[in-house]
């Protein structure tokens, strides 16, 4: 194997060795940066220029894609601060978050739990736990929508069947909250079971059988073994998951716009409606980097109060 | 075949890695001379891309045969890229953005206003002239510095679609005020046998041209000629609240869940008989004639009633073509000049003839546009459209006739869901009518912009 760079505690090479050694070094670090640059050009055009664009632009005003826009520092971040809808739309993120990464967990561990024991057809139905997973966005949305339709939904012919009437599933808030976090963690469930299956399954069946003889019942083992071993994994799940549901864009803004009036609104549609609706370039981007560094303080300090541990 | 000589190809003159050489290289010669000669041609002709937002399935059909000729007839290529119309801004713009403008593009008159104030696009005022200024329908053509910047194809009016056979049945007519109105959508409404009297949009983008035609007819403006907010005028306010408040009132006619009603549900409510009257444009008349047939006879078509009776009113929404100003702007303007001279704009409109109302007089009079089965048949319909055109009758109405020109008001009133936001406040009560006017008076006050 050879080394790219020498570390501090290595003996001074003999000047032979410097000379048989270091056109080799030279060679595989173009080598090494040959294989790094695609990588590396792809991420710095796809993921920190469009950042680091983003981020520029929100010092600026702009009032389309192809207006000049003038520098007005602080000027747009102060703005969106000072507006009531900003806030709003940040504690319904919150919520949003908070209320679908909470049913994800519980109801991903729930399911894990029982797709890990043995019984016939295990493997079936583990399959099909995953189906809603391999759906695109808009099709499960849209299907969705279909089935809440209030006039032809599935649904509301059988709530109108035992009497209850049809509910409009997008027209009250408290019904369009309803139906955003079910169908959002309808979809997203899946991969949170199937990631604590995985973790499951490194779980040696040895330790279940000496707890059982030392006379554990089902609960105890839940709480001293499974859990325990769970545990890095449901840090990084909460984590993974918060930041996901947080940043969600597609299935509020296809499912509700936002509305009624803006009381599904949170963070990224505003910052869409202000950027392409609104034609506040500035305003909009403001928002977007508001998310990014709300985000990584919220990453910084979960992983404080929550840190990995190595082994 | 033996005691033959070999052909000298395969003999041992030529070893074998020649010969693959060879091979190669003849192969490889005759594949990128055969590439690239057509290449050359195209390099020298151009290639006109197009942005499309009409995304009918004959539509697109059209386009794209279309192009196929006209690179046959010409040596130019045409690309066609089809877009949903809710992405027009950002795609078109993003596009100018990334330095691939487009070259030839299908939208509306308020982004070409914004692209024709950027230096975007070349003027069409010669080509509008040359067909005669005075062909176009009332509102159809607009003006900024002193020249036309989009070719309307469609009016896109939004009236009202009745069933005349429950008028009849009923003994109902055409109301003139909106008292006869809410007398017919209560004579219609039977909702124990799941039918509505009416299917009109209170929620979603769509509600600013599928339910503003009470708001026209009313008389309710939002910007004065210099800008300023007038909706809660003391000229306007009590028209506004009256709207309102009669909204609030239709609203109850409607099927369950007025705010969540999509263009789909507006289609298919009426289509399916499940609401009596609804609003729309000529593509419901597509969808009767597509899904439910039996119906094809059994509708008629009306303008919005104005309060106390009077002029009526439609809401406009204009679709056009323009042309970007870009290294291709000549070949375009010799396209757009082919397109017109070979009646293709005809054969564009008749690809879903019901929904695509010409703005042009002459249109009208066209024999290949007037024997067109669809146009034949539904010709009461048409009579009826084309007295939509008709000034002193009909007032068209449209938030982007707001203010004293076009301008980004017109989208970010039209995009923030002012309106349907201001109706939903009623609907849901949480603002009384005045309030909910106060309200949409202050929201547009802020993101109003006068330069």
């Amino acid at each position: 194997m050879v080394t790219l760079r020498r570390t501090a505690s290595m003996a001074l090479p003999a000047p032979q060795e410097v000379f048989r050694v270091g056109p080799l070094e030279r060679r595989d670090r173009k080598l090494f940066l040959a294989f790094l640059a695609p990588g590396a050009l792809l991420g710095i055009g796809a993921l920190f220029i469009p950042v680091l664009y983003a981020i520029q632009l929100s010092f600026f005003h702009a009032e389309s894609f192809i207006d000049e826009p003038t520098f007005v520092g602080l000027g747009n971040y102060i703005r969106v601060f000072s507006e009531p809808r900003y806030w709003e739309a940040f504690w319904h993120g919150v919520f949003y978050a908070v209320a679908t990464v909470a049913l994800q967990v519980i109801l991903g561990i729930g399911i894990a739990l029982l797709l890990h024991q043995e019984f016939r057809g295990r493997n079936l139905l583990r399959s099909a736990a995953l189906a809603p997973y391999i759906l695109p966005t808009v099709v499960v949305v849209y299907v969705w929508k279909w089935l809440l339709n209030v006039n032809y939904g599935i649904f509301n012919a059988f709530l109108e069947n035992v009497g209850v009437g049809p509910i409009a599933w997008f027209t009250s808030p408290m019904a369009a909250w309803f139906s955003i976090i079910f169908v959002s963690v309808w979809y997203w469930t899946p991969f949170v079971t199937i990631t604590f299956l995985a973790a499951l399954q490194t779980i040696s069946d040895d330790l279940y059988d000496a707890a059982a003889v030392d006379g554990a019942n089902a609960w105890k083992r839940l709480i001293h073994i499974t859990l325990p071993v769970l545990k890095p994994v449901l840090i990084v799940i909460v984590m993974l998951r918060t930041i996901f549901m947080f940043n969600k864009f597609d299935i509020v803004w296809l499912m509700t716009n936002g509305g009624p009036l803006t009381t599904t609104e949170h963070l990224p549609i505003l910052a869409y409606v202000k950027t392409f609706d609104m034609f506040d370039i500035g305003g909009g981007t403001a928002i977007a980097t508001s998310i990014f560094v709300f985000l990584a303080l919220l990453i910084w300090i979960y992983f404080w109060v929550f840190p990995l541990e190595e082994h | 075949m033996a005691g033959q000589r070999p052909l000298p190809l395969f003999s041992a003159a030529m070893p074998r890695r020649r010969f693959l050489h060879t091979l190669g290289a003849v192969g490889g010669a005759a594949v990128l001379g055969s590439a690239g000669m057509p290449q050359r041609v195209y390099a020298r002709k151009g290639t006109i891309r197009i942005f499309n937002n009409e995304t009918d399935p004959d539509t697109i059909a059209f386009l794209k045969a279309m192009a196929k000729t006209y690179r046959a007839e010409t040596g130019v290529r045409v690309k066609i890229e089809t877009v949903p119309v809710m992405q027009t801004t950002t795609k078109v713009t993003t596009a100018i953005k990334a330095g691939k403008p487009y070259d030839f593009i299908i939208f509306f008159t308020n982004l070409a206003i914004l692209l024709a104030e950027e230096g975007q696009l070349v003027p069409l005022t010669d080509i509008i002239r040359e067909v005669g200024e005075e062909d176009f329908g009332p509102r159809a053509l607009r003006l900024f510095q002193d020249d036309y910047w989009l070719y309307p194809y469609d009016y896109n009016f939004n009236y009202l679609l009745y069933r005349k056979d429950l008028f009849a049945e009923k003994g109902l007519q055409v109301p003139n005020d909106w008292d006869e109105f809410l007398e017919v959508l209560r004579t219609l409404n039977d909702p124990d046998n799941k039918r509505y009297a009416i299917t009109l949009p209170f929620g979603g983008v769509h509600t600013n041209w599928g339910n503003t035609g009470f708001l026209w007819a009313a008389g309710v403006e939002f910007y004065d000629n210099e800008w300023n907010v007038v909706l809660d005028s003391d000229d306007n306010k009590p028209r506004a609240i009256r709207t309102l408040e009669f909204l609030a009132e239709v609203a109850k006619y409607t099927p369950p869940g007025p705010m969540e009603t999509s263009l789909k549900d507006m289609l298919i409510n009426f289509s399916s008989g499940l609401s009596a009257i609804t609003s729309y444009t000529g593509r419901a008349i597509h969808t009767i004639e597509d899904r439910n047939p039996e119906l094809a006879d059994k509708y008629s078509i009306m303008s919005y009633p104005a309060p106390d009776g009077g002029r009526r009113a439609v809401t406009y929404g204009d679709d056009g073509f323009s042309i970007g100003k870009t290294e291709n702007s000549e070949l375009t303007v010799d396209f757009f000049r082919w397109f017109l001279d070979t009646d293709r704009l005809i054969d564009y409109q008749l690809t879903v003839p019901l929904h695509y109302q010409p703005t042009q007089f002459s249109t009208y009079e066209n024999e290949k546009w007037r024997s067109h089965p669809l146009i034949e048949k539904h010709s009461e319909a048409i009579e009826t459209m084309r007295g939509f055109m008709n000034t002193d009758t009909t007032l068209v109405g449209s938030i982007d006739f707001q203010g004293p020109r076009p301008s980004p008001n017109h989208a970010r009133l039209a995009i923030a869901g002012v309106i349907p936001k201001m109706y939903q406040n009623v609907l849901m009560q949480r603002l009384t009518p005045s309030e909910a006017v106060d309200a949409a008076a202050e929201e547009i006050r802020g993101f109003t912009t006068r330069s």
